[in-house]
């Protein structure tokens, strides 16, 4: 899976929650009143879409789509490097 | 003296019950930890050492002693020495703003806090501060201690409830009160062989069940090993730890069983509640896993963490609501109506608890008559008017019915708007809703559901609607509905009411 294809994914789930509707990849979700049980709840359908699974504690301190993206394009390459060198 | 923990029941402090666990246990493991695990008699060795420690730097019965740290063997180790000391302990939440606890701590009137850097933040004259990172008073063991002659009436705890005024009050739970919780109860059995996830918040008063539904049953406390929730580090707690039981909030609950459910498979007892619980959720998880209990568990802490419960299991699955079951072992329940006088069965009425659960009182308004009171025509002891509406069903079990100040009148007609919430949050594709009335300058007063949709719902308010009036009088049907809403959640994980009418207000 390469970054496009994560973003458009990570994107896609943001985009079906009621209150991300208008949400833009910048915007601090915590601003837009985003309770962080909605939060952990798009981290849970990403992760089962994506594979990969990070830290929630992470993406808090991360509040918007476009760190979410990097976050994940990171563990993903971190996680093929490893898998490269074993 | 009889050594057995459970008939000590009623008669001893938390601290003996636990102690005479400790004599049955010995090197059983009590807490568990990712790879660290501490036996029954490590753990009452090191509470005696930081007893000993308390007492010399003066604390002694009556004193309250706040511990700020997040779940961690030495919480436990903390709680302990003070019961140990019949000093009374106060979890503090790291989360909350530091001003409210300074509030907190001042009505409390705490003397020592046990912090997590020896910095007192807290500014308040007369308030010592013992640092959790002096280890060698959190790892050393002291064989013999002589733990204080606590009376089971004497207060075991503080924590505090926002209170229906809104004022922030300080419950003062007795020792009684908690062995009545987790001993020979009626609602679960803990056996030696389970291992419960403590998980809740230590100031949340769910704690209580998991604190000592653990060590006093000589069960096994496996303290949640990340700080703010995280799905993953949830389930890895509960696989790696075989955790045999859980409690979770109604809101949190929700969204696990909806989006994560694999999380709970290895679980023998699931307790859920603090909010009305969506059936369609207990349906799923009791389907999912057959061998399941799953209780509904009500409860203010006024009355100790659980009033009454409900056990499901796949052969009794709820239908339309889930009831809050029968009155727990040790506390009795009384549905009066507004000339305290009981209602008949089916009758709705104002849930009143008396029994060994009942709290001391509130801290800084001991003279409360309001909420705790005495009258030997409805029970001896005190009481605690709970301010919940209730009815009791054909089977004798009890059915939530809404907040009796979460009433209104609408149209001429008494509504409760717990009751549309219910019939609205039971429709197919609604995961969470929340009801109020807005009054308009011409007088006209409204019904306005905030419903939180599934993804791909048409917002077909025509179709709701019709929908409802399956359920519904006419008179309690939504005018209007709004779909763009989040409903927030507080820290404790219920629908946050205040904070939702307070964004409204100002969105006006």
């Amino acid at each position: 899976m390469n970054s496009t294809e994560i973003s458009e994914i990570i994107i896609s789930l943001f985009k079906q929650k009621e209150i991300m509707k208008d949400i833009s990849v910048d915007d601090d979700f915590f601003d837009l009143g985003v309770s962080s049980l909605t939060v952990v709840e798009l981290q849970i359908v990403i992760e089962k879409a994506l594979g990969k699974s990070v830290s929630t504690s992470l993406l808090m301190g991360s509040p918007t789509i476009s760190e979410w993206i990097s976050v994940y394009t990171e563990k993903m390459q971190q996680d093929s490097l490893e898998s490269n060198n074993t | 003296m009889n050594r057995d923990p459970l008939v000590l029941k009623d008669v001893a402090s938390i601290h003996k019950v636990f102690e005479s666990q400790v004599d049955v246990r010995k090197d059983q493991v009590a807490i568990k930890q990712r790879d660290h695990e501490m036996s029954y008699n490590e753990l009452n060795s090191r509470s005696n050492f930081l007893a000993n420690h308390l007492q010399s730097i003066g604390v002694k019965h009556a004193d309250v002693v706040a511990v700020e740290m997040s779940h961690s063997a030495k919480f436990v180790i903390s709680i302990l020495a003070i019961l140990k000391c019949g000093a009374t302990y106060f979890p503090i939440d790291k989360s909350v703003p530091i001003k409210r606890n300074q509030i907190y701590l001042q009505a409390a009137n705490a003397s020592l806090i046990i912090a997590r850097s020896e910095v007192n933040q807290y500014h308040i004259d007369g308030l010592n501060v013992l640092a959790m990172s002096e280890d060698s008073l959190f790892n050393s063991s002291l064989t013999e201690f002589n733990s204080y002659p606590t009376s089971p009436d004497d207060s075991a705890y503080v924590m505090f409830t926002s209170g229906s005024t809104g004022n922030p009050k300080g419950v003062l739970v007795p020792h009684r009160a908690v062995t009545r919780l987790v001993l020979q109860t009626n609602y679960i059995q803990i056996n030696a062989s389970d291992r419960i996830l403590q998980f809740a918040p230590p100031s949340f008063d769910a704690s209580t069940f998991e604190f000592w539904g653990a060590l006093l049953n000589g069960a096994v406390l496996v303290p949640y090993s990340g700080i703010g929730l995280d799905p993953n580090l949830l389930k890895a707690d509960i696989e790696d730890n075989n955790v045999t039981i859980l409690w979770l909030t109604a809101a949190l609950f929700h969204l696990i069983t909806d989006k994560y459910i694999e999380a709970l498979s290895p679980l023998r007892v699931l307790l859920a509640g603090g909010d009305v619980l969506n059936p369609k959720y207990i349906n799923k998880i009791l389907n999912s896993f057959p061998d399941m209990t799953l209780i509904n568990g009500y409860g203010p802490t006024e009355n100790t963490t659980f009033t009454c419960c409900h056990v499901m299991t796949k052969d009794s699955l709820p239908l339309k609501s889930v009831p809050i079951g029968k009155a727990i072992t040790g506390t009795e329940i009384h549905i009066l109506d507004d000339v305290m006088q009981p209602v008949e069965q089916g009758q709705v009425g104002e849930l009143f608890a008396s029994g060994s659960g009942v709290a001391l009182g509130y801290m800084n308004d001991m003279t409360s008559k309001a909420c705790f009171f005495r009258n030997n025509q409805i029970a001896p002891g005190l009481i605690y008017r709970t301010g919940d509406l209730v009815m009791e069903n054909k089977h004798g079990e009890i059915e939530f019915i809404g907040r009796k100040d979460n009433q209104v009148k609408i149209r001429g007609y008494r509504v409760s708007l717990e009751e549309i919430r219910t019939s609205i949050v039971e429709l197919n594709d609604i995961t969470d809703a929340l009801v109020v009335t807005k009054k308009f300058e011409s007088g006209d007063q409204l019904l306005i559901a905030h419903v939180q949709v599934e993804n791909g719902f048409d917002n077909d308010v025509k179709r709701l609607k019709k929908e409802l009036a399956n359920s519904l009088p006419a008179y309690m049907i939504p005018d209007k509905f709004e779909f763009n809403t989040i409903l927030p959640i507080n820290c404790n994980g219920k629908i946050d009411i205040k904070l939702m009418l307070a964004n409204l207000a100002s969105e006006e």
